[in-house]
């Protein structure tokens, strides 16, 4: 929860905020050349803030002021019990969460003894995921080419009334071989969604579903779906 | 008149465990004292006044067992009667200043100084233990307390593994009967995280609602009618859902036009821990490093105002109760336009994270008491709780969700994004090994058990989705990624000593002291059903 704006600090703010991410002659600059440099640096981070609603959400330049710790390795002593995390486990397993309706996050790892007893026995060979997806109405199943290095990728699905798998998949010339299976997840069914006509017919039901959906200003709660199931219905309607 | 809406108002008070007894001082620990000082000691003075005063008020809170077990801690309890001791010494010193450099500043400084001097005896008189008034609060009625998962871990990302899922439940509602003496009837879902099948675990655990994010109810798999303003059936089981009202919880929430955005209202982000000379300043905050002292004397005056007006806390008080007014009238409207259609009488779900009010909306307490002293006559507004409605409940739809949250976008996004994914290869891997763990040696005593108990706090502390969250939003990030290379990193030590049928026991000491939490952890839980 964020309430106050860049331009609400301190010039003493400012600077502090300017030291701490390196900007030279900090305390030479201007009110406004400060919020200049300090925008250039967070320009990612701002336009990804501006949500759907409008609303300038600017957290990091709060959080800049209220929870800058600059580097932690300098800054804050170690902690006692601390070890070293491996990059990779040994082992050959694939995940998958659901991230949103849209994509799902995929991760694997193959052991380094799995490699070696792979470069040994097929000399040149491909990797794949494999992505299952199984619906009542729709079910689809593709390859993602991937490399020995890579070990996360983000999978696009459809919305269906279903779930999908994905497969670790190793293909030689002759042969595919599978290496790991992930568990299944479920993936996103809409109701409103896939009725059209149902919301014609309901208008007052689905004005009660907008209701809260809909701030003072007119806008709608931030969701990719939320916007596309009310643009359906508008589209519905209009015809 | 008669009543237009019922209102379920939940707060949700949650902080991550932080306690480095380790340090003469840590500054992640003012997270706690800051809360404390700002919102729930303020705010149980306020109900327990409302109370006093015979007033019918009804409100809905769920602490956690993070923010119970630091609330409960001896030593942190002595750090913050240090802390508001050093507050108190800070607004002496303000109080002479301001009436001789900075008149305008004089009634904050002496209104900082008496919150200071309050909350002190208050917490004393408490006997430091704010939690048992609120408990006699919920025994009298007045307030529901609920439980929530152990360490806030956002539970679809771990839907795969359903020990740790039963880990987090299990721990959050032992927890809660624990401090409250009381089994709870709600269940927070962390960050409004749902996936289908956890109502079934929390069945078992006599849970009889729980709270979802606004969107659900649009985006489920079948067709609702009424499940936006009345308790709902979720999937197959017999909890109940109350869903967010997004619309009604931006009148606050939104940082863009929300009531705490006001002109007249406190500034946060000014304060005299960045703004004076560090020669006086220095004792206050973190050596030299500079940090809020709560000391704000401005108001938020415009946008973009450079220069800021002073406070004036009778102007904000006036605006505290239009807003308040305002808030009630919304509600109303809503509440009628439904009726005109339906003839019903809804239930709206409205909730917050606690500390909005009072610590980052300085005005937010007194705007809690202003919504809970109006006369449900005058105004038609019935603030009730979940477990009550859901005694005059007769009938309920059933509702069929899709995962979902109340993170930006309704999804896992947030907590599942190019700045945090590298956590879950770990945390589930450290799931994984903590089954094998369980599996391998059942049922320990003395040593082992302790050394495998420790392994399983470390695990379910990994799980806290304030890590991932404070990753996303590029807050403390060197101190978020610390310490859950230190959770895991702790984990790994019990494990590979496991594999080795050792136990370190010095190490174990100093981790058990370290992370004192969850002291009845038993690490069986993490034992699969399928091989029980």
């Amino acid at each position: 929860m964020v309430l106050i704006k860049i331009d609400s600090l301190s010039q003493n703010e400012l600077e502090y905020i300017a030291q701490q991410e390196g900007i030279k002659d900090f305390d030479t600059l201007s009110r406004e050349e400060l919020i200049d440099e300090l925008k250039e640096i967070y320009d990612d981070d701002y336009s990804e803030s501006l949500s759907v609603t409008g609303e300038n959400v600017n957290k990091r330049y709060v959080a800049g002021l209220s929870a800058y710790r600059g580097d932690v390795n300098e800054e804050l002593p170690s902690l006692p019990g601390v070890e070293k995390l491996p990059e990779l486990y040994p082992e050959t397993a694939i995940h998958v969460l659901n991230k949103n309706a849209s994509w799902l996050y995929c991760y694997w790892s193959i052991a380094p003894g799995d490699l070696e007893s792979y470069d040994l026995k097929f000399g040149s060979y491909e990797l794949y995921l494999n992505v299952n997806v199984t619906g009542k109405d729709k079910s689809e199943k593709y390859d993602i080419l991937i490399g020995r290095d890579d070990v996360e990728w983000n999978i696009s699905v459809p919305l269906v009334n279903g779930d999908c798998r994905v497969s670790l998949v190793l293909q030689t010339k002759e042969k595919r071989y599978l290496l790991a299976m992930s568990e299944s997840v479920p993936l996103v069914y809409c109701y409103w969604l896939n009725n059209p006509i149902d919301k014609i017919y309901d208008e007052a039901l689905f004005r009660h579903y907008v209701a809260p959906l809909t701030n003072r200003d007119g806008y709608i709660i931030p969701s990719d779906i939320v916007e596309e199931i009310v643009d359906k219905v508008k589209n519905e309607v209009e015809k | 008149m008669d009543i237009t809406a019922n209102v379920n108002l939940i707060l949700h008070a949650h902080l991550p465990y932080v306690r480095h007894l380790e340090y003469p001082k840590f500054l992640e620990e003012d997270w706690l004292f800051e809360a404390l000082h700002e919102t729930y000691i303020p705010l149980l003075r306020v109900l327990e006044e409302l109370e006093e005063s015979n007033k019918r008020f009804k409100l809905t809170i769920c602490f956690s067992p993070t923010f119970t077990t630091m609330c409960l801690d001896q030593p942190l309890q002595e750090r913050f009667v240090n802390y508001l001791t050093s507050r108190i010494e800070l607004g002496e010193k303000e109080v002479l200043r301001t009436q001789r450099e900075c008149p305008e500043a004089y009634k904050s400084a002496l209104m900082y100084l008496k919150a200071a001097k309050e909350n002190l005896q208050y917490y004393e008189d408490c006997g430091r233990n704010i939690l048992a008034r609120y408990a006699s609060l919920s025994k009298k009625g007045c307030i529901e307390l609920v439980a929530t998962a152990a360490t806030n871990a956002y539970l679809p990302l771990y839907r795969n593994y359903e020990t740790a899922i039963r880990a987090q439940i299990d721990l959050g509602v032992m927890s809660h009967v624990k401090v409250f003496g009381e089994q709870p009837k709600g269940f927070w879902l962390p960050e409004c995280g749902y996936y289908p099948g956890v109502e079934d675990i929390l069945e078992e655990y006599g849970i009889k609602w729980i709270q979802l994010p606004s969107q659900s109810v649009i985006t489920a798999k079948n067709k609702l009618i009424r499940a936006d303003h009345a308790p709902t059936l979720v999937g197959d089981s017999t909890i109940h859902s109350f869903v967010r009202d997004w619309s009604l919880t931006n009148l606050v929430w939104s940082d863009a036009y929300g009531y705490p955005c006001d002109s007249d209202y406190r500034e946060f982000y000014r304060d005299i821990g960045y703004d004076l000379p560090m020669s006086y300043i220095q004792p206050y905050i973190h050596d030299d490093i500079r940090v809020f002292t709560g000391f704000k004397y401005w108001a938020i005056t415009s946008k973009s105002a450079v220069n800021k007006k002073f406070y004036d806390a009778q102007k904000a008080n006036t605006k505290v109760i239009l807003h308040a007014n305002n808030f009630l009238y919304h509600i109303r409207r809503r509440g009628l336009s439904l009726a005109a259609e339906t003839n019903e009488i809804p239930t709206y779900t409205i909730c917050f994270d606690a500390d909005l009010f009072g610590h980052r909306w300085f005005e937010g307490i007194n705007f809690i008491k202003n919504i809970l002293l109006s006369d449900t006559k005058e105004t038609g507004i019935n603030f009730t709780t979940p477990s009550e409605c859901l005694n005059y409940t007769i009938e309920s739809e059933r509702g069929y969700f899709n995962e979902c949250s109340w993170g930006h976008g309704g999804f896992s996004d947030v907590w599942l994004d190019g700045s945090n994914a590298w956590i879950y290869r770990h945390t589930h891997k450290a799931i994984e090994r903590m089954q094998e763990l369980a599996f391998r040696f059942p049922n320990q005593s003395s040593l082992k058990a302790r050394f495998l108990n420790q392994a399983a706090r470390e695990v379910v502390l990994a799980m806290a989705s304030d890590w991932p969250y404070i990753l996303y939003d590029k807050t403390s990030v060197g101190y978020a990624e610390k310490r859950l290379r230190n959770h895991l990193g702790s984990f790994n030590v019990v494990y590979s000593n496991m594999c080795k049928n050792a136990v370190n026991t010095e190490w174990l000491i100093k981790a058990e002291r370290r992370n004192a939490i969850f002291p009845d952890i038993d690490y069986n839980i993490f034992l699969p059903r399928s091989t029980k």
